[in-house]
């Protein structure tokens, strides 16, 4: 049931995990007595550290479709993660819903839960962040019951992605606490449906590792973790931010998309469709449909009547840094750098104690600081630098 | 006006063209110069800080890495606005000594703002309380556009709207789709000019509030801005698309394979007949 010989021996405990925790031991005074710097390079390390694993895949799997099932059992109340559980993850979900739709535009999602033996769809397959944002506050009230179904899960999960078109990624993420699942029929039958319809399963545990959960993600291509505490969950659940690498049998298809006029001034005041159920009032502003002349307050969103695709085009380039990630810069001690300050923000290496390294573009040459190399790779994800010179940028387009 | 200040980085474009005429390029720089000094003079909280585009490359005119000295008072003026001035008309010059041919017809501005991005945020961090900075970018532009930049330019507005920093633009001579989207994109104005004489003006009466007085302001209504995408085969605007689920090309019309990730597309008939089956 637990992990293997050598998992074990690599996962410390809580208060060992990681270096932040007992930086009393770390902690050292620098030359001129100040203790800050020392706890700033282990963040410094901590953070780079993260990026450096990020690999650029080759074909990625841009349109994803994604189910989060949320256990929702008795096992959610426990205490372990303050304040219980249940209160915990759904903050760090609710942080991942924003997150996620921010990076992924044109990607959809929709939460699914499970208590008492059976599963129930709280929101549906949109990509409108503030659906799911309200489900997931009520669910923060909700009380939690009886046993979770990972069957049951699967099956709600797999009536709405079975029908999604093939070039889509379709993912079920699930967070589950309980060491059970009570399920009404043969699991395996499902788990061959849910491979054969091409979604990939991954597994965050809160307590431990289940054979049961072990086995869908291998099956499916999906990832299976085990949280250590609330910082490991948050760690663990944004690591399903970027896309994944395109499986095999997806196909490539042409997908048609609108991208709408902005409603000029003079228009006639209408309803807009994406709030139709809460009694919108008559405005003028918003994006018309060019296919059927709906309206709609916000994109992207998938026009009600017609079904067209509504984007625009900075939507799509905000999909193609993961097409086209920022190369990573190499890092060097400061004693060593090329230049006294950096290229970005202007902030002098000499003076800043905190500053250990400086990191260099090797397209542009260009010296950063720590800073300014985590803002340009989490954020910005194009280089000043290569942006400045004329002979690059020109490169960069042919 | 809220009283903790604000901070303006300006990006001024000045690409070797507006040098044919000399009248131009003086009531150019003068303008931007002025409005530097009348944000500066406006509050003591205030901060500024210039960076100059060419086709060529980058730079920051002000402030400079080596640092602050004030000089000694000239003609009764403001020490620290002479010195603005000063450390301005140098880097300008120094800048405009070492250009050399012109083959490009556009600035490289969205490095430009690249870099007015991570100053803005190294200020933030700076910020001994830790509190949202008051912080806007403003871009002047006058050089025509060609679009080679447009992925570093999302990028720039897609950030600037994560951190909350309003891009402001003002371009002289004609519109600019691009850089009317980022200003829309971050929550900035945008306006176009005619001509160069207009610039000051338009500068002090829009773009000196800061973004939460304008609220309290009556703008100009935004012009409507054009999302559309160009197509990656014939480059023009369309309305509706086909996007590679690969690679997100548009083009506009049905195509076999993508040209950019050489994808070959299946066409809608396999597709159906794969559904049927598994039904």
């Amino acid at each position: 049931m637990l992990q293997d010989e050598d998992d074990v021996q690599d996962q410390k405990y809580r208060w060992a995990a990681s270096g932040y925790e007992k930086s009393w031991e770390a902690v050292g005074e620098d030359d001129s007595g100040r203790i800050e710097p020392s706890i700033t390079e282990m963040i410094q390390k901590a953070r780079r550290r993260r990026l450096l694993e990020r690999e650029a895949s080759v074909r990625l799997g841009i349109m994803r479709h994604v189910f989060i099932v949320l256990d929702m059992s008795q096992a959610m109340t426990e205490q372990d993660f303050k304040p219980t559980r249940q209160i915990c993850t759904l903050k760090i979900v609710e942080e991942f819903v924003k997150e996620f739709h921010d990076q992924n535009p044109i990607s959809q999602m929709g939460l699914i839960m499970t208590q008492n033996k059976m599963a129930k769809r709280c929101s549906d397959l949109s990509n409108n962040p503030h659906r799911h944002i309200e489900a997931i506050k009520k669910l923060m009230d909700a009380p939690c019951r009886s046993e979770p179904s990972i069957q049951n899960s699967l099956e709600v999960a797999l009536a709405s992605l079975r029908h999604l078109p093939r070039h889509t990624s379709r993912e079920v993420l699930i967070i589950y606490a309980a060491l059970t699942t009570c399920d009404p029929g043969e699991i395996d039958a499902t788990i061959q449906k849910v491979k054969e319809a091409n979604i990939r399963v991954s597994v965050i545990g809160l307590t431990a590792e289940l054979r049961i959960a072990k086995e869908i993600s291998q099956e499916t291509g999906g990832t299976l973790s085990v949280s250590l505490n609330d910082l490991h969950l948050k760690e663990l659940i944004n690591e399903h931010l970027e896309p994944p690498a395109a499986s095999v049998k997806m196909d490539h298809t042409l997908i048609k998309v609108g991208f709408p006029h902005q409603v000029n001034i003079d228009a006639k005041s209408a309803l807009c469709m994406c709030h139709l159920d809460d009694l919108p009032s008559l405005n003028t502003r918003g994006y018309y449909c060019p296919q059927c002349t709906a309206k709609y307050c916000d994109l992207p969103a998938e026009c009600r009547v017609c079904g067209l695709m509504l984007i625009t085009a900075p939507h799509l380039a905000r999909s193609y840094r993961h097409l086209f990630p920022l190369k990573h810069f190499s890092e060097q001690p400061v004693e060593e750098s090329p230049a006294s300050h950096c290229y970005g923000c202007l902030k002098n290496f000499t003076s800043s104690s905190a500053d250990k390294n400086i990191y260099i573009c090797e397209t542009c040459q260009q010296v950063f600081c720590f800073s300014c190399d985590i803002f340009l790779h989490e954020t910005l994800h194009s280089c000043p630098g290569c942006a400045s010179n004329p002979s690059i940028s020109q490169y960069k387009e042919s | 006006m809220t009283g903790d200040g604000s901070v303006l980085v300006m990006v001024v474009d000045v690409h070797p063209q507006m040098a044919e005429q000399p009248e131009y390029i003086h009531s150019y720089l003068n303008s931007v110069i002025a409005f530097a000094n009348y944000h500066l003079a406006f509050s003591r909280m205030n901060k500024v800080a210039l960076i100059a585009a060419n086709h060529h490359e980058t730079r920051f005119l002000y402030p400079q890495p080596t640092g602050e000295k004030v000089d000694r008072q000239k003609d009764g003026r403001l020490e620290y606005l002479n010195h603005v001035d000063e450390s301005i008309a140098e880097e300008l010059k120094d800048m405009m000594c070492k250009t050399q041919s012109v083959k490009q017809t556009e600035s490289l501005l969205s490095g430009a703002i690249c870099r007015a991005l991570l100053y803005t945020k190294r200020l933030e961090e700076e910020e001994t309380i830790k509190k949202k900075l008051n912080s806007r970018i403003l871009v002047i532009k006058i050089s025509t556009d060609t679009g080679s930049q447009y992925l570093n330019y999302i990028n720039t507005y897609l950030s600037a709207q994560k951190i909350g920093a309003a891009i402001d633009v003002c371009v002289i001579g004609s519109d600019c789709g691009l850089l009317q989207q980022g200003a829309d994109i971050s929550g900035g104005y945008y306006c176009c000019l005619q001509d160069v004489s207009e610039l000051l003006q338009s500068l002090v009466m829009m773009y000196q509030p800061d973004i939460a007085t304008r609220k309290k302001l009556n703008a100009p209504p935004p012009e409507s801005v054009d999302y559309r995408a160009a197509c990656f085969c014939h480059h023009t605007l369309v309305d509706m698309g086909n996007v590679c689920s690969n690679c997100l090309s548009v083009y506009c019309r049905t195509v076999p394979l993508c040209s950019t990730c050489d994808v070959i597309f299946q066409t809608d008939r396999p597709v159906m007949k794969a559904l049927k089956r598994k039904k």
